[in-house]
């Protein structure tokens, strides 16, 4: 493991802008701009709040694999019932 | 909570049915696995008070170690349960490598499957997973046909990043759900492998284009209204997880801790200490002060146990999981852009997301990945 940073506050970088290896390609840019310009004269309207979701579904997303079975506010189950 | 989750989901309790396990995970986060067990008399003191409460559903969790080393224990515990009648309703869950699922337990399980879930932990494609976990002897089909819903967990690691998509695919073409998470590991990843990811991400938006109604893994779920509104008024840090408040797990010998990880199934003596002081109960401050102007802290994949294990603070988050994160938004973000150019009427819900793809894209564009 050498080569790997010790996973720690130490390594925590500044932000840099322009880095050539970053991948987020900014012919994005333009593409988004266009949506926009499609969408000049709706108003936009959010989606119902979050917990509106299908129950059979895990919609927890902090990611880390708790496979649903704790109460978090975050944690809709994924059980089949 | 809303009325929805209530009826979902009131109370959570984990059971750490056995220490032992058959593998040995290269990224396992338990390093001792000794022969210790939970005996049913045990398991039944901890839940009896649990069902005679009155109360909405009661989810029950069986961990590990490997489940199905204890599944004589809860076999019993199961039938002892469903041969009384209780306060509330109740469900069980387990994880499990599935390696030692025989035709008795088949069987068992097939008879049980609306009320007890096994969800099975495999890491996508066959050889990956003997490299990452040591065997593939596994009826995966067994596992998606008794548990269509539950998601099939796939960790991933430095070692398997480069064949993620790759075993996605593969799981989804054998129509599971699929749970795609990172190991939490001590050491951060490197760049080349957040790269790598990145490039892992593109390639399943491409197979999602292909395959709209493919089960969308959680890569590709992301609240962008959410975040874009985080940019204006910051979210304050919040616990991102149920440890300690409205989940606990109990040990082998009873004794209650915030989740399996902050207990002695991993936890050594010194940071036992902090836990058993009521460190994560007592907790009000869940911040992390090089994460405040972070966009993203409502959904952080932090896990407050690892914080712990490998940066021995509750609070203090790891940077690969961080960056990881924003490689799934910016994904998000392009896979979004396609499907939203392909449609042919955009309305108002699509407006909105476009002004929230706009901010969260003008945010990313300024700060690099890596």
């Amino acid at each position: 493991m050498d080569d790997e940073l010790l996973n720690n506050d130490a390594n925590l970088g500044g932000d840099t802008l322009n880095n050539p290896l970053d991948p987020f390609p900014s012919s994005l840019d333009i593409d988004i701009t266009s949506l926009q310009t499609d969408v000049v004269d709706i108003t936009p309207e959010e989606p119902q709040e979050e917990h509106d979701f299908d129950a059979t579904r895990k919609m927890c997303p902090t990611r880390h694999g708790c496979q649903g079975a704790t109460d978090c506010d975050y944690c809709g189950g994924d059980y089949p019932g | 909570m809303t009325k929805g989750k209530n009826e979902l989901c009131d109370e959570a309790i984990g059971l750490l049915v056995t220490y032992r396990c058959n593998l040995n995970c290269k990224y396992c986060y338990v390093h001792s696995k000794k022969p210790k067990e939970m005996t049913l008399e045990m398991a039944q003191s901890i839940l009896e008070p649990f069902l005679m409460k009155q109360g909405g559903f009661l989810d029950i969790k069986f961990y590990g170690g490997e489940t199905l080393m204890s599944f004589t224990l809860i076999k019993q515990l199961v039938e002892w349960v469903e041969s009384k009648t209780w306060n509330r309703k109740y469900r069980f869950f387990g994880s499990t490598n599935g390696t030692l699922l025989n035709n008795e337990m088949k069987e068992w399980f097939m008879d049980h499957s609306k009320l007890v879930t096994m969800g099975l932990s495999f890491d996508g494609l066959p050889d990956v997973q003997l490299e990452n976990r040591g065997s593939i002897n596994i009826d995966i089909d067994y596992f998606i046909s008794t548990w269509p819903q539950q998601t099939i967990q796939m960790t991933i690691n430095t070692s398997s990043v480069n064949r993620m998509a790759e075993g996605i695919i593969y799981l989804l073409e054998k129509g599971a759900k699929v749970h795609p998470n990172v190991a939490f590991e001590e050491y951060e990843w490197e760049d080349k492998y957040i790269l790598e990811y990145c490039k892992q991400l593109d390639i399943l938006a491409d197979y999602y284009s292909k395959h709209e109604k493919a089960p969308i893994i959680i890569q590709f779920e992301h609240k962008l209204e959410e975040y874009a509104r985080s940019l204006d008024n910051h979210h304050p840090q919040v616990q991102v997880c149920g440890a300690g408040h409205g989940f606990h797990v109990y040990d082998v010998d009873g004794s209650k801790y915030p989740c399996h990880l902050l207990s002695p199934l991993v936890l050594e003596t010194n940071q036992l200490n902090m836990v058993n002081k009521g460190e994560i109960e007592h907790a009000k401050d869940f911040a992390d002060s090089k994460c405040a102007n972070c966009p993203y802290t409502s959904s952080c994949p932090t896990c407050l146990g690892c914080n712990l294990i490998y940066r021995n603070d509750i609070r203090n988050r790891d940077l690969t999981h961080c960056k990881i994160m924003r490689a799934e938004v910016r994904a998000f973000i392009k896979k979004e852009v396609t499907r939203l150019k392909k449609k042919e009427v955009l309305d108002s819900f699509d407006a909105a997301r476009i002004a929230a793809i706009r901010k969260i894209y003008d945010y990313e564009k300024c700060h690099s990945l890596l």
